[in-house]
């Protein structure tokens, strides 16, 4: 809805406490205690560049998140899952060695493909999977990663595969519950990745995007994953490709006809960058992109 | 709640309130160097330094900042000598922006400053493309990001001790600069004043209608607010917001507020309360029931029979050819020669329509204004404008005051391109005043300056031209159909340039009679949508996209090399200008001949430095016997180059007018005012330049003071590219007057005739090699014998508007799977006469092309169905940031003009003109089909391979 009571300045109701946590888990259950009122609606806030962005008269209250020890990047071993906390920085995940390491960094690349540079010094992984935008690239890397959500509830932590936190979003996080971290997982052997977009600039927001992560052996597919942004409400993977793929030869034939399918499984709603026409078409085009290119690296 | 954390070094415990943001405390508490550019980020004017990193400061509750180390600007660097406290200086970063011309308006500058001293902290050693990236997340509308990267790169150097590479290639006036990188300096914001009052608009959610019904009395009485408007409070005085001279060649046809609702956002009522909040929360307390009425949102419809008419108000005063009765808010008609006769003889006829996009001039600083009643009973009106005399002059009856009571003054401001050639907020910000009695001051946020402000006129532009089959045009007609949106300033004169200008580049003479047959019809329609209004190129980029493209067509299409074709048709020089006999802006039109034209020079260097002779694209691709598109087993990419050849005027001939008046103090030293208004281009320095040339001293012995209708002469304010040449010339007037005075003093003095004297190095010679200082003329002068103030007036007006032409290169990729176009280079060879200062104008150049490449690429403001802008901030309005930038390259081909003491003609305009069409002109030759509309998106240039497969 189009408004003009926009608030340069939040208004009172915007925001009527303000918590700051003491770390740890401690801080994590007071975290939810906050969040779990009633009468308060209460969101977390991270970096705050979309929420507070948004001004979203609803919100009465904000928690903040930082000191919770909640910005780590960390790795066991060279062939170990990235443990990405939730409030890594954008900017710190797209410098981090290990992220740039795995997945043809295709992560890396993704964290960087969102805003402005000042701005992603800012905006913080959660903040990116709480507010799942559609067509954000980091979320179609993380879901091509196979990358896991870690969420934390009144009973503990959970750890659930992206693609089904994605489905159920909304639900989950009203448990409450906050988003802790991100895990990819090490690839396996022989598996490149690569992002292909379709932006009005070379650095804006891409219009329709395609992650792809090929994992080959002896030239034909052992594991495909395949997602798109732009499509839909949320980025979204597309298993039945990802299916078809395996055990194939990748010709050109063959990503050409899985850019068809994936094109056949969006049904994209339009705005002014890009009618649903255009957005299904780019569907198939950036998926064999993105495949194709994943296949190179 | 209480704040406490560093900032630039010392503790501080603030009390801020939980749901402010770090921009708006750090405000609060005098911090004036971090800007406000938007709301959501997307700008980066609110950079700050938190723990060493740059972060946002609007999208960052203060809160956040507890127990973090802050750095603004104030922290990096100022002024070497504070009166007896002297500091280390400007820091290197500082220095650098000013040596190379970083510096333009000034107001990102900060935020710029800041990210790159991040940068170098981390990265010492910086490639150019690592600059690019740290610099991104700020947008620049004014430099390009050229200056700026040099200078971050220049810095560095300096820093790891290599002086001698740096990249510093300029003189600029350093001291004028230094006010820039200031951070107190910019804009009327940091002004508090006691009991100021916070003003905000409603406005209107529907296109079109009345206000049936409007109850403000929970708005009156909420605690904390001072008064609320409708337009039942205050009079009903018919105007226009144009700030042009007198009279205004336009329709009146606005109200300070109105009962009628034209557009989306229009406004329904004004507020003024002791905060922003209270403020806004009143806003959300009126009550309003509309009528609504059918809305035109498309410019086709306006004139259809039966079109729901947007003017029906009585006091509506028309301007020439309008009619409001069917939405024509102007008409032009030009006719030169026989264009019926020269068509029906001519070997081919082209017909071809083009349309081009309703874009913002998107200034970094939004609208900003204060106005206040002084110890006289005058009303100030402090306000970010580029035309503060006709400012006052149109506000004097709106508010029922005489102009003698108004004073406005125009402080630093960032970024103007037209957009505020509006008097825009200053009358409602008076009538507040007015109402209240207390200073009020309006900002407007960034979804207001797009919706509630003025943009690019769009167009419809059908063109039919007459050409022999060797070449030869003997024809040109030019329809265009003008969106002026629900208010009709700027309207008959914008499009009345996008004719005069464009259309004059070819004369269309080359038939046998050796005429002129041109043919310019413009229907300037109301509709439903934002006003239109100045926008830097003023109609002139809307001229050009289509008349260069439909130039390419023609010459593609007759297998004519396109840059040979324009040359054998283009105007030369010792012709007289086609349209100056026909169109004078809505006045008395007088010819004028173009005395300075080296477009012929400016093409060949372009083609040089583009390598134009070997280029790629369509032509060398069929050469080489390769298919139109290749298959998807190779590249998808294609490149080609494009070209286009475009003009311009400087400054409205026998009507604009500048002065300027010069001072000698005891020091020697002078004091310019000038009436001409600096939004951000300089023009201080370069006018400043013109008077130290002419009393022999350099720049920074002037203090430099502008727009100030009390304190400084007239001028009629930034627009048409006047200034350097109009104000510039009016300079050197009073300049002169002076320089003969200092003669006489220092004649006597040196008892040597006056006529004899000269000035330089600060002296004043004796033809024997005698001198006095300029310091020892002025107490001479003022203190001991003879005294007197030495000082003069200058002011000038021009029979002349000689136009700077030039010559605009690209080269383009296009994916042709996705229709995705990125530019990769854009060359720009000027002939803009004397260059005064070569920072400054091809910082005008740089800054210019980019905002150029927006209209060409990505900028368009895109409208729902019920009239509503969908994309109204940054982001969704995409304009170009550091790190996507093509190579750009500029080249002054100087011409000296002989209408002007220092041979100068205008640079400002003309860089805004030609990317358009030489992108789209780079397209065609890399993909074969030509796209007649902008911006060209990826969906408009995928559909156009789609239809031609």
């Amino acid at each position: 809805m189009f408004r003009f009571s926009f608030h340069r300045r939040r208004s009172a109701s915007l925001v009527t406490r303000y918590s700051l946590l003491v770390g740890g888990r401690q801080g994590l259950d007071q975290a939810l205690d906050l969040l779990a009122r009633p009468d308060i609606r209460t969101v977390p806030l991270a970096g705050g560049d979309t929420l507070v962005g948004a001004a979203d008269p609803a919100v009465n209250a904000v928690v903040d998140l930082q000191d919770l020890g909640l910005d780590v990047i960390s790795v066991a071993s060279d062939a170990a899952a990235i443990h990405i906390g939730a409030l890594v920085t954008r900017s710190a995940l797209a410098e981090a060695a290990p992220v740039r390491a795995c997945y043809s960094g295709v992560i890396a690349e993704a964290a960087q493909r969102w805003g402005g540079s000042v701005q992603r010094n800012r905006a913080t992984v959660g903040g990116a999977v709480a507010t799942a935008a559609g067509d954000d690239p980091l979320i179609a890397a993380l879901l091509v990663c196979d990358a896991m959500v870690v969420l934390y509830d009144r009973t503990g932590f959970h750890e659930l595969p992206l693609v089904d936190y994605l489905a159920d979003r909304a639900e989950l996080l009203a448990a409450p519950a906050l988003i802790t971290e991100l895990v990819a997982p090490a690839p396996a052997a022989g598996t490149g990745a690569a992002l292909a977009t379709v932006a009005r600039t070379p650095a804006d927001a891409p219009i329709v995007l395609a992650a792809a992560a090929l994992t080959t052996a002896r030239g034909a597919c052992v594991a495909a994953r395949l997602a798109l942004g732009g499509v839909a409400e949320r980025p979204v993977r597309l298993p039945a490709v990802e299916a078809w793929l395996v055990n194939r030869d990748l010709t050109e034939e063959t990503l050409l006809a899985a850019g068809a399918m994936a094109a056949d499984l969006v049904n994209p709603t339009g705005d002014f960058r890009g009618s649903a026409e255009y957005r299904r078409a780019m569907a198939g085009v950036l998926a064999a992109r993105a495949l194709r290119q994943a296949l190179a690296n | 709640m209480q704040l406490q954390f560093i900032l630039n070094g010392k503790p501080q415990a603030w009390d801020v309130a939980v749901n402010e943001s770090l921009l708006d405390a750090l405000r609060r508490h005098g911090v004036f160097s971090v800007k406000h550019g938007c709301e959501t980020g997307e700008c980066g004017a609110c950079t700050v330094l938190l723990d060493g990193v740059p972060v946002i400061s609007c999208t960052m509750l203060a809160a956040q900042a507890g127990g973090h180390a802050v750095v603004t600007i104030e922290a990096q660097g100022e002024h070497p000598e504070q009166g007896w406290r002297h500091t280390p200086g400007l820091s290197a970063l500082q220095q650098a922006f000013i040596e190379t011309g970083a510096i333009q308006c000034g107001y990102c500058t900060p935020a710029q400053l800041l990210a790159a001293e991040a940068s170098l902290a981390e990265n010492p050693n910086p490639s150019e493309a690592e600059v690019r990236q740290a610099l991104s997340g700020v947008l620049c509308r004014c430099t390009g990001y050229v200056k700026p990267v040099e200078a971050v790169l220049a810095a560095a150097a300096r820093m790891r001790g290599e002086e001698g590479i740096s990249g510093i290639r300029y003189s600029v006036n350093q001291i004028l600069h230094i006010e820039a990188s200031n951070p107190q300096s910019p804009i009327p914001n940091p002004l508090e004043m006691r009991g100021m009052l916070v003003g905000k608009l409603l406005h209107s959610p529907i296109a079109h209608g009345y206000i049936k019904r409007i109850d403000v009395s929970k708005a009156r009485a909420l605690p904390g607010v001072h008064a609320v408007l409708t337009y039942q409070d205050i009079p009903r005085v018919v105007h226009s917001t144009a700030g042009q001279s007198d009279p205004i060649p336009g329709p009146l046809d606005f109200f300070s507020l109105d009962r009628k609702m034209r557009f989306v956002g229009d406004r329904v009522a004004a507020v003024a309360a002791e905060t922003e909040e209270i403020a806004q929360r009143a806003l959300a307390l009126i009550e309003v029931e509309y009528e609504e009425l059918p809305a035109i949102l498309d410019p086709r419809e306006s004139m259809a029979p039966g079109a729901p008419v947007i003017h029906d108000e009585p006091e509506y005063v028309p301007f020439g050819a309008c009619d409001p009765q069917r939405n024509l808010a102007a008409r032009i008609d030009i006719n030169l020669g026989d264009v019926d006769a020269a068509l029906a003889a001519a070997d081919y006829v082209f017909e071809g329509e083009y349309q081009v996009p309703r874009v913002q001039q998107a200034p970094i600083e939004p609208f900003v204004c204060i106005t206040c009643w002084d110890a006289d009973d005058r009303l100030v009106i402090r306000t970010s404008t580029q035309t503060p005399f006709h400012a006052r002059r149109m506000l004097a009856p709106v508010l029922g005051l005489p102009i003698k009571r108004i004073r406005v003054i125009k402080p630093r401001i960032g970024g103007g391109f037209g957009n505020k050639q509006e008097v825009m907020l200053e009358d409602i910000c008076a009538h507040l005043t007015i109402a209240t009695r207390r200073p009020v001051k309006m900002e407007y946020t960034r979804e207001e300056q797009f919706v509630a402000s003025t943009s690019r006129h769009p167009m419809i532009v059908r063109l039919r031209t007459g050409v022999m089959a060797d070449g030869r045009i003997v024809a040109n007609e030019m329809h265009v159909l003008s969106d002026t949106g629900a208010y009709g300033n700027h309207a008959l004169t914008v499009t009345g340039n996008t004719g005069h200008k464009a259309m004059s580049l070819y004369p269309a003479d080359k038939g046998p009679d050796g005429q002129s047959n041109i043919r310019f019809h413009a229907d300037i329609v109301y509709t439903n949508l934002p006003t239109s209004g100045a926008y830097r190129g003023y109609g002139v980029p809307q001229g050009f996209f289509p008349l260069e493209s439909h130039m390419e067509r023609i010459a593609r299409t007759l297998n004519l090399d396109p840059l040979a074709f324009r040359l054998q048709n283009v105007l030369q020089p010792g012709e007289e200008h086609p349209m100056s006999k026909a169109w004078s802006e809505g006045r008395e039109a007088h010819g004028e001949i173009v005395r300075t034209n080296a477009i012929v020079e400016c093409a060949r260097v372009g083609a040089e430095m583009m390598g134009w002779n070997q280029r790629i694209g369509e032509s060398a691709n069929q050469r080489m016997g390769e298919p139109q598109i290749r298959s998807f087993a190779d590249s998808p990419i294609r490149r080609g180059q494009g070209m286009a050849l475009v003009m311009q005027g400087t400054a409205i001939p026998n009507l604009d007018m500048g002065a300027a008046s010069i001072k000698m103090n005891d020091d020697g030293s002078f004091n310019l005012l000038v009436g001409a208004t600096d939004l951000g281009t300089g023009s201080d320095t370069v006018l400043t330049q013109m008077a130290a040339e002419v009393l022999g001293c350099p720049p920074e012995d002037f203090i430099t003071y502008s727009s100030d209708t009390d304190f400084t002469p007239f001028d009629v304010g930034a627009y048409a590219s006047s200034t350097t040449y109009i104000s510039g010339a009016a300079v050197v007037d009073a300049a002169r007057v002076v320089a003969e005075q200092i003669k006489q003093v220092a004649g006597r003095m040196l008892d040597a005739p006056a006529e004899e004297i000269m000035l330089a190095e600060r002296q004043a010679w004796a033809p024997d090699g005698r001198s006095v200082t300029l310091a020892e003329v002025a107490l001479q002068s003022l203190h001991h014998s003879q005294q007197q103030q030495i000082m003069a007036v200058g002011s000038y007006v021009s029979p002349d508007s000689p136009p700077p032409f030039a010559a605009q290169f690209a080269q383009v990729a296009v994916d042709t799977e996705t229709g995705q176009v990125t530019v990769e280079k854009l060359v720009m060879v000027l002939d803009c006469g004397m260059i005064v200062n070569p920072a400054t104008a091809s910082g005008q150049v740089e800054g210019g092309m980019t905002q150029a490449l927006g209209y060409a690429i990505c900028e368009e403001m895109v409208f729902d169905t019920a009239g509503r802008l969908v994309n109204p901030r940054f982001g969704d309005y995409r304009i170009f940031t550091a790190d996507e930038m093509p190579e750009m390259q500029v080249c002054f081909v100087q011409t000296f003009e002989p209408t002007h003491p220092f041979g100068v003609k205008a640079v400002a305009e003309i860089p805004l003109n030609g990317v358009a069409p030489a992108v789209a002109n780079a397209v065609y030759a890399a993909i074969g089909v030509q796209i007649p509309r902008i911006p060209l998106t990826p969906e408009r240039v995928w559909r156009a391979l789609q239809v031609h497969k």
